[in-house]
Formats: structure tokens, C-alpha cells, sequence
């Protein structure tokens, strides 16, 4: 698989004259690509020079970051405190066994990508659900399905389990 | 680079210029106020405040009438506000369809539309001033209320309102050491959850030879339920800036950090344009006012670690290193970023700062109680119905913030305990509603201040599941270069869960104390030694809700799915159908066309889809 | 200032030392009993085993500190042995036990401390490796290379080269295997090769010019010899030829009578691991 390296040796050059952190510098890179690819990492390692050890090691510490490809529409589930007992592990186990997907992977269609968050700040719509970046609140397993549904209804898709 | 019109602020008779220029252009002109932070957004902000834009524009207002897009007023269960200035009338969530009629009649015609007016629910009575809110009457909202007047994208509302004004006092006159005697003498202590004396660490950070010197905001705010510095950087981000350039100037710093994590990207987004505005106008850059002072501010983002709101692990992910701590001392006000002397304050703790400035540290340290100076700012969630962000004087009683401002429990449920601190704090049980929150306070009852989350916590919260929830946000988080947090994490929440499937014994809590202790005493940083407390808290306050759950294998509260069993009230139930489509299952039978709804013991899995979703209560769980 | 002395007391005793040393630097000199498994002298301290912890008490409040990175103040009390200490260092002990539950090391430091047993969860009984970091830490610091580092983070934290695959950086020198105290990190020369087992990599040793025989991994002998000054040449002969060499280079200069100095630039004399 070959994937374009162009923007690599951009935001090298960026990073050389900017400063701004490696953290920083792998956002970058992850918002231009989606995800972190074993060989922009590898080709960002020799661009700016510094070992590779470091790099993998930031892109697995961090949370954010992905070193595979993520799906075409992220579900995120808060699982804060307040989200918590106001029945967020029941909203996310649902998901779980809806999507056949643990928290943190991808479906195997490639169409949704389960994440959870640690708390958005947003408690008092809790339990919250993030779906392609729009807060859904007071989220319960019976509002979740049609709008998951909603946004894989390409012509002809449907939700996996239909 | 200066934006045409933009006009320079170098020195503090501009300043002061520009104030009286803008405040003059602002006298007299109604103005319309929404809320749009990420709550209100998330509830439709953006449209209302479309629909006010047209409605103004037909109305011929547009040229007369300011529309202030605001930040988060704490108020959270009601936003998107809307607020007409001057009369100070408000509606809670109005929708974008009504925006026309309520310009028309409460702004121009001064008239209140009673139906849609806020109604507290425990008095029945209509609230149409803001100003005279029963959630805001009992607060001290000295930090958050200026929300309400700014406009985060907007410098000229910060300077409207007297901003950047306690700088400009303190570069025309006072001595670095003048500024942290000030801070000291106000008794003002960190916000973020240690509760160092502010005073203090500038004066060590300040002492260190001469040299360069950073000073750090951390709005990292990882504590689940805890969101107030988001609130105060997105709606007010320039407070924020203030008091970094007076504690700059008080240490001897030159360059500065906002560290902000990354799922806040409206805050990174406001704070970013604040610092662009406040370079564009001289007031961050070098020679500010004209005096010897100078400061940068970069933004570092963080990336999805809880640890990184731990100081030495957020310098090391600035410096761009993995976010893992290292011991101290030494405390970074003697070697932090890139080994130079740091300041590193919480976002709260910043933005008091410029209110001492102004106001004078008598004035502050004549609110709170003795050793706790000041007001804090408390997220308010959970089981209540007013969820919201509450600022209320140090030293107000738990109960009052509960059901005073916090107005109770939602459908009449019954008071469990209140979680402080987050994943480093614990419970306060009902036989402590009378206590006074202060740092002292709370940490002499096992619980903690923290960042100022509050999770109110009802009698269907099961207090073992709360440990448990901890524990696995801890395991999650932990960095694991240590080994007693790494492996007695680990080993803790085994035992948690253990107990909450119904298969623990007696000998189990004493094994979780074991390990609690030397967890505590061994860790390597705060996020180790401070990860047993909820389990002691819960332990000293609750050992019968855990007794019940290792001797009579019976969750009380009705939540661990192992302990419970589910069934339905035929009398209540509608058969509206909502559990059968939930239920994973296929464990209901009837349920539609008005044959209630049953639940097959042998397939139920106890996982309360059903209970949660069921809109008339009709689920019960023994 | 930094040759100031420092006064401080060990479980009673009056001890010195100097300004910026760590607990664990004046205690070993006192012969005190103090284990580490992740400190080296080699390298920055790193407080990560807990097994060295030490009470201290400062203002009325006892504590347990890292002795190997704690620095000493005047005035400081330590306790090396107390009730605090051996309780915590009894628990680490066990934790570690339960990771590495068949690690020899670690079995004999547990029971030499009275821990043979531990009631802690057993994930994986085939786990060496300690956690300790050295071997990243050594590779990072002394040699600089930094071809293994850390991953993940939490329970699921562990040490190797990126992606798990071979690296291309590692130079083969084997001081990861040499301060690795558990003997997770394995190396082992095959014919042609030196196979890094634990980090997947195998590295070309070089060839003798004089004997034939494979020695040292060609990338370490390279990056030698790009470290060196270009007017000093590095030949691939192994060290047993070497020192032939230099000896055969001894005895004509002795019987000449010439002083002699070689590639380095100064005079070598001995034999030098």
C-alpha cells in the first residue's frame, strides 16, 4: 500500500522552522492522514531526524493517536463520571454488541470506528454520544440505532444486523 | 502584523482609551445575549442564534442591538440562554422558531412571555430575570459571572469590561516582589487539586537565579465531571492571559504554555484567537505597556492522557516526550520545562489572579474560611437536577450546594453521597451534608477537593461500582512506569470486580486495604498514590454496601449485573415496545399491542437496557 | 557550592555528603543493605522499581521516597529499615513476584526480603521482563542510538523496537543485554550473525582480515568508524588479533627502543576489555 508522502516532508519542514512539539507534530500528521501509517512514521523518523523508537513510542502512549486506519464515521461514548451513572456502560456495551466491535476498533465494513472518551466536559447532557463530531445528549440505546443507521444509509446500505 | 483598525495597546493610557472609546460605544445599546459553548451548541445554539440575526435584521435592529454570543453560563441543564440587556429578562432553550417574537416583545416591548419563561420546579413560580435566578442568588460568581459580559471571541468585550486593566496596575507601579506579596497575602491556593499556596510557589520560582524561566497553564482538566476550566478558557480565555502576564512578570518568565487536552477543541480554538488578538494589540509580545516585560504564549495540545494533568508529565509531553513522571523533588519551580525554572498553575488559579490585582488580597482573603481563601468553581452532576457549574465561597456548606443551588435530586430519589476530587478523591456520605467545603475539610474526611468536580450520587448508585468505575479509569491512565501503580491498579480492580460479579469474600477487602496502602505510600507520582482513595473513602463509608456484595452476594442499589435480576411491572408498563428493541437478548415477550411486556429470566443477561430506556419506570430491579 | 557538605542522619547514625548526591550514594558508602533492580550508575535516575524506597521525614511528615534519585538536604532523616519501608517494599515485591513469577532474579531478591509467595494476579508466567528500562534507557543515554523504547503505556507498557519488527538502527552492541538484571533481553552469536533475539534483529558480524573469524556487528564497527577523526583509519581485525598485534608492535619497539604511539594518539600499554 502505497500512501503519498508529500505532506510529510511539508510538516517536517514546518516543525524544523515552528518548534511546537513532536506531540504536536504527530497531530498534524494524523489529522492530514486519518490515522498514523507505519510509513509516514518511518519517512517522518528520517525527514526530522529522530529514531523511530521515540515516534512509535509517542503514537502508542497517547490515546489520540491511531495507528490504524479508522472508520468512515467515529461513534464516541463519554464514559465520564456523570455520563457513568447516568447509564453510559449500558449505552456502550450495546454499541459494542451492535457494532461487533470492541471499544477503540473498527467495524469490519470499515464504516464505524467505537471510541471512548474519558469526559467531553459536557455533563449535563449526559450520557453523551458523539457521532461525526455532533454531541447527541441524554443518549439511550433505543435513540442510537436509527441515527447510526441514518448515516450509513448510503443508496442501498444498511446497518450491519438489518 | 496588525489588522487594519486594529489599534495598538502599548501603553496603559491607550488602554484606558480604548475602554472609555468602547464602553461609550456600548452605553445605552440594547443588547442579546446566547450561550453557545459546547453545551449550548450541542443543544442548538447555532440556529437560535441564526434566527435572532434574521429577526434583527427585519426588525431594522441590526445597526441598534448588539447580539453577544457568549460562552458557558453554568447554568447547564438550561442552555442555550437567551438574555435581553437591559432588562435582564431571560428565556431558558427558547426555540430558534419563537427568536422573532420573543425581539419583538420582551426586547422591544419589554414584555415577558410567561410560557416560556424558566419555572423552578420546586417552587412552581416563573424566574424571568437572570439576575434573579435561585441558581446564581446563592453563588459568588466573581469568576465565572464575567462570562456573561464577554463574547471569548472578542477582545473588546474583555477590555470593555475593565480587562487587562489589573496588568496595566501592576506594570505602571508595583515591584515583581510587590505582586507576589499581593498573591500571598490573598491566600490564594492552587485550583487545580493540589492546593499549593500560589504565593509560595512564585516566590521559590522567582528566587532561582535569573535566567529564562517559563510559566504554564494546565487546562489538561482530566478529572471526569470536572469541566470548569473548559468553561472559563472558552468563554473567557483572556482572564486567563492576564493573570499568566502578571505571574510572568512576578517570576521573571518570558515565555509561557497553555497546555489544553485535545478533547477540548473549542477551548484550543478560543485560546488560540485570544492570544492572536492580544499580540495583534501589543498586550502579549515584547515591551507590553511600553515596560520591560515581555511574553509569549504558545498553545500545546495534549493527546489523550489523563496523566499529562500531572505537572512533571505535562512538561515532559510539551518538550514532546512520553507523558510519564518523574519523581520530585525537584519541583519545577526549581527545574521544570526543558530544565529552567516553571511556574505551572491551573486555569482557575490564573484567572483569580487578575481579580486580586484589581481588587486587592484583603478583599479576597475576606472570602472563604481561614485556610481556604476565595471562591471555587464546582461542576455540579450526576443524579441532580440543576447540573450545572457552580461558584459558591470557600466554606459553604455541602448541603446548601446540593439542594439549595444544585435543587435536589431529579424524580425524588434519595441522597447517597457526593464524589469529590475525581479518580483522586472520594465520597462524602449523607451524615456530612453539613460540612463546609474547603481544602482542609475535605481532605480531614478522606475525600479531596480535586479539580472541583462534584458527583452527586443517589440510592440507585451502587458506591462499589463508583470504586470500580475509578479503578478502571486508573488502569486505563496509568502511565505504568511504576510498579506498584502499574501492577496495584491492576490487581485492585480484579478485586472490584470481582466483588461486583458476586464472587468475592471477606478476605478481599482486607486484600484491597493491603494493597491500597502500599499503592499509596509506593507510587511514583500523584495519579498512584492518590488512586486508592476512592476505594478507602468508599470503604470508610460504606463497608456495608460492600458486605453486602461479598457475604450476601445482593447489590442494594440494583446495579451489578451479576447481583441482580430484572422484572416488569405489568400495571405500569404500556407495551410501548422501546425494550424489545433494545434488549440484545430477545429476552421480552409481548411488550406491543397492548399485551405488557415480560421478561424471560433464563435469557435475561441483567445487562438494563430495558430499565434505562423504559420511559414509565416500569422495570424493576431486585 | 557543589563541593558543600551536607549533613543528613541514616537510621540514627550521623552521615555526610556532598550537595546534589542521592540518599542512595551516601547509604552505599555506609554499606547500608539497599536494593535496586532499575538504578545503574551509569545512567540518569529513574525511581521506577520502588523496591529502593527509604522513609524520610521533612516538617513533622514522614515519607517514602526513591533513594536512588532523592537528593540529600541538610538536616534530612532517613530510615532504611522501618515498618513503613518494609511493609511498602514487601508489596512491591510481591506485585513484582506476580508479573515475573518465574524470573530466578526476581524469586531470590523477593526471598531474600522474607516475600516467597504472592497472592496477586498472575497474567503471563512466562514474563522476564521487570520493567525496569534500562535496557531503552542505556541505549538511549550512553549509546545513543535509541533503537528500542517504550510502547503503550499502563499494564500494557512494554520495551522493543517499533512495530516488532527488526530494527534497522540497533547497532548490535549488546549493552541492553549486559544491564538487563532479569535476563529478558537475549542475545546470542550465530555463525554470521548476532541475533538480538528479544528485539527480532539480526546484525552481520564482521569478518576478521587476519584471522577470519566473525567478531563484532558490522553497524557498531561502522559507527565507529564514523565517530572517528577521518585521518584515523579503523581496521576490521577482532580483538584477539589485535592484541597479537599490538604485542608483535610491543617487542620491536622494546628491542629499537622507541617510543611508540599508535593510531589513537596516545600510548597504549595493558590489554583493555
Amino acid at each position: 500500500m502505497s500512501v503519498d508522502l508529500e505532506p510529510v516532508t511539508r510538516l517536517s519542514q514546518q516543525h524544523r522552522s515552528g518548534g511546537g512539539s513532536l506531540v504536536m507534530l504527530l497531530q498534524e500528521v494524523q489529522a492530514q492522514y486519518g490515522y498514523l501509517p507505519a510509513e509516514v512514521l518511518k519517512a517522518l523518523s528520517r525527514e526530522i531526524d529522530v529514531p523511530l523508537a521515540r515516534l512509535y513510542g509517542l503514537a502508542t502512549f497517547y490515546r489520540s493517536f491511531s495507528l490504524t486506519p479508522r472508520g468512515r464515521h467515529e461513534v464516541t461514548v463519554c464514559t465520564g463520571t456523570a455520563c457513568h451513572v447516568r447509564g453510559a456502560a449500558t449505552l456502550l456495551e450495546h454499541l459494542q454488541r451492535k457494532l461487533k466491535v470492541a471499544a477503540g476498533g473498527t467495524t469490519a465494513d470499515g464504516e464505524f470506528t467505537l471510541v471512548t472518551v474519558n469526559c467531553l466536559g459536557a455533563c449535563a447532557m449526559g450520557p453523551i454520544l458523539v457521532l461525526d463530531g455532533v454531541y447527541h445528549g441524554k443518549m439511550t440505546a433505543d435513540k442510537v440505532d436509527p441515527m447510526l443507521g441514518a448515516v450509513t444509509r448510503q443508496p442501498g446500505g444498511k446497518l450491519d444486523g438489518e | 502584523m496588525i489588522a487594519p483598525g486594529v489599534k495598538l495597546l502599548d501603553s496603559v493610557a491607550r488602554l484606558e482609551a480604548r475602554r472609555d472609546e468602547l464602553v461609550s460605544a456600548r452605553a445605552g445599546r440594547p443588547c442579546v445575549i446566547v450561550s453557545a459553548s459546547t453545551c449550548g451548541t450541542a443543544n442548538g445554539a447555532e440556529e437560535l442564534i441564526r434566527a435572532l440575526q434574521d429577526g434583527l435584521k427585519q426588525l431594522g435592529l441590526a445597526d441598534r442591538v448588539d447580539l453577544r454570543v457568549t460562552g458557558c453560563l453554568g447554568f447547564c441543564e438550561q442552555e442555550p440562554l437567551l438574555i435581553f440587556r437591559p432588562s435582564n429578562m431571560f428565556y431558558p432553550r427558547p426555540a430558534p422558531g419563537q427568536a422573532r417574537r420573543l425581539l419583538e416583545e420582551s426586547l422591544l416591548g419589554g414584555k415577558v412571555v410567561e410560557e416560556m419563561c424558566y419555572r423552578d420546579p420546586r417552587t412552581g413560580q416563573s424566574v424571568w430575570r437572570i439576575d434573579r435566578l435561585p441558581f446564581y442568588g446563592r453563588q459568588q460568581r466573581l469568576v465565572l459571572g464575567a462570562n456573561m459580559e464577554v463574547d471569548p471571541c472578542s477582545i473588546d468585550d474583555y477590555l470593555a469590561i475593565g480587562g487587562y486593566g489589573a496588568l496595566a496596575m501592576v506594570l505602571a507601579g508595583a515591584t515583581p516582589e510587590r505582586v507576589i506579596q499581593q498573591v500571598e497575602a490573598s491566600g490564594l491556593r492552587g485550583r487545580g487539586g493540589g492546593g499549593f499556596p500560589t504565593g509560595r510557589k512564585w516566590r521559590i520560582c522567582r528566587s532561582k537565579a535569573g535566567g529564562k524561566k517559563y510559566i504554564i497553564c494546565n487546562a489538561d482538566e482530566g478529572d471526569p465531571g470536572a469541566y470548569m476550566d473548559r468553561s472559563i478558557l472558552e468563554g473567557n480565555p483572556h482572564s486567563v492571559l492576564e493573570g499568566m502576564l502578571i505571574g510572568a512578570y512576578a517570576i521573571g518568565a518570558d515565555e509561557g504554555y497553555v497546555y489544553v487536552r485535545a478533547e477540548y477543541p473549542l477551548a484550543v480554538r478560543n485560546i488560540h484567537l485570544a492570544i492572536d488578538q492580544a499580540t495583534e494589540r501589543g498586550l502579549l509580545g515584547d515591551g507590553i505597556f511600553g515596560s520591560k516585560l515581555n511574553l509569549r504564549v504558545h498553545v500545546s495540545r495534549g493527546a489523550g492522557a489523563f496523566v499529562c494533568g500531572e505537572e512533571t508529565a505535562l512538561i515532559a509531553s510539551v518538550e514532546g516526550r512520553l507523558g510519564t513522571p518523574s519523581p520530585r523533588p525537584p519541583y519545577p519551580a526549581e527545574r521544570g520545562l526543558w530544565g529552567k525554572p516553571t511556574v505551572i498553575n491551573n486555569v482557575e488559579t490564573w484567572a483569580n489572579v487578575p481579580l486580586i490585582i484589581a481588587r486587592g488580597a484583603e478583599w479576597f482573603a475576606g472570602i472563604g474560611t481561614e485556610n481556604s481563601k476565595g471562591t471555587k468553581v464546582f461542576s455540579l452532576v450526576g443524579k441532580i437536577n440543576n447540573t450545572g457549574l457552580v461558584e459558591v465561597p470557600m466554606g459553604t456548606r455541602l448541603r446548601e450546594i446540593v439542594f439549595d443551588i444544585g435543587g435536589g435530586m431529579p424524580e425524588g430519589r434519595h441522597f447517597k453521597a457526593v464524589q469529590t476530587g475525581g479518580p483522586s478523591g472520594g465520597v462524602i456520605p449523607e451524615s456530612l451534608l453539613d460540612l463546609p467545603i474547603d481544602f482542609d475539610a475535605l481532605t480531614e474526611v478522606g475525600a479531596m477537593m480535586g479539580s472541583g468536580g462534584m458527583i452527586v450520587m443517589d440510592d440507585r448508585t451502587c458506591i462499589v461500582d463508583v470504586a470500580r468505575y475509578f479503578m478502571n479509569f486508573l488502569r486505563e491512565e496509568s502511565c505504568g512506569k511504576c510498579t506498584p501503580c502499574r501492577e496495584g491498579i491492576k490487581n485492585m480492580l480484579a478485586v472490584l470486580t470481582r466483588i461486583c460479579e458476586g464472587k468475592g469474600g471477606v478476605e478481599d477487602i482486607t486484600r484491597l486495604e493491603r494493597l491500597a496502602r502500599g499503592v499509596k505510600a509506593g507510587s511514583l507520582c500523584g495519579l498512584g498514590t492518590t488512586a486508592p482513595n476512592p476505594v478507602l473513602s468508599t470503604l470508610r463509608y460504606f463497608k456495608d454496601e460492600y458486605m453486602a456484595h461479598v457475604v450476601d452476594k445482593r447489590c442494594p442499589a440494583g446495579v451489578c449485573t451479576a447481583l441482580i435480576s430484572l422484572s416488569i411491572d405489568e400495571g405500569k408498563c404500556k407495551a410501548c415496545g422501546r425494550c424489545l428493541k433494545v434488549c440484545p437478548t430477545a429476552a421480552i415477550t409481548g411488550g406491543e399491542k397492548k399485551v405488557p411486556a415480560k421478561i424471560l429470566p433464563d435469557k435475561c443477561i441483567h445487562c438494563r437496557a430495558c430499565f434505562e430506556t423504559c420511559p414509565f419506570d416500569a422495570v424493576t430491579i431486585t | 557550592m557543589a563541593d558543600e557538605t551536607v549533613r543528613i542522619t541514616v537510621d540514627g547514625q550521623a552521615a555526610e555528603g556532598r550537595v546534589g548526591e542521592t540518599i542512595l550514594a551516601v547509604c552505599r558508602r555506609m554499606g547500608k543493605d539497599i536494593p535496586t533492580l532499575c538504578h545503574h550508575e551509569a545512567l540518569e535516575p529513574y525511581a521506577a522499581c520502588r523496591v529502593c524506597l527509604v522513609e524520610v521525614a521533612a516538617g513533622g511528615r514522614s515519607s517514602l521516597v526513591p533513594s536512588c534519585q532523592y537528593p540529600i538536604t541538610e538536616g534530612l532523616t532517613v530510615l532504611t529499615d522501618s515498618d513503613a519501608v518494609r511493609q511498602t517494599r514487601r508489596l512491591v515485591l510481591e506485585l513484582l513476584l506476580a508479573r515475573c513469577p518465574g524470573s530466578e532474579v526476581v524469586r531470590d531478591l523477593a526471598a531474600k526480603y522474607g516475600v516467597t509467595e504472592t497472592p496477586y494476579l498472575i497474567d503471563d508466567p512466562n514474563q522476564t521482563c521487570i520493567m525496569c528500562g534500562l535496557c531503552v534507557r542505556v541505549c538511549e543515554e550512553v549509546l545513543r542510538v535509541a533503537a528500542i523504547g517504550f510502547a503503550s503505556r499502563g499494564v500494557d507498557r512494554r520495551v522493543g523496537a517499533p512495530f516488532e519488527e527488526a530494527s534497522e538502527v540497533c547497532i548490535g552492541c549488546g549493552a541492553c543485554v549486559a544491564v538487563c538484571p532479569t535476563g529478558h533481553v537475549r542475545s546470542i552469536d550465530d555463525g554470521p550473525l548476532r541475533r538480538m533475539q528479544t528485539w527480532k534483529t539480526d546484525i552481520d558480524l564482521a569478518t576478521c582480515q587476519t584471522c577470519g573469524r566473525r567478531f563484532g556487528p558490522v553497524r557498531q564497527l561502522d559507527r565507529i568508524r564514523a565517530a572517528l577523526p577521518p585521518h584515523v583509519p579503523l581496521e576490521t581485525i577482532c580483538p584477539a588479533c589485535r592484541r597479537s598485534q599490538i604485542a608483535a608492535k610491543l617487542s620491536e619497539q622494546a628491542t629499537s627502543g622507541d617510543a611508540v604511539v599508535y593510531a589513537t594518539g596516545r600510548l597504549r600499554t595493558g590489554s583493555r576489555r
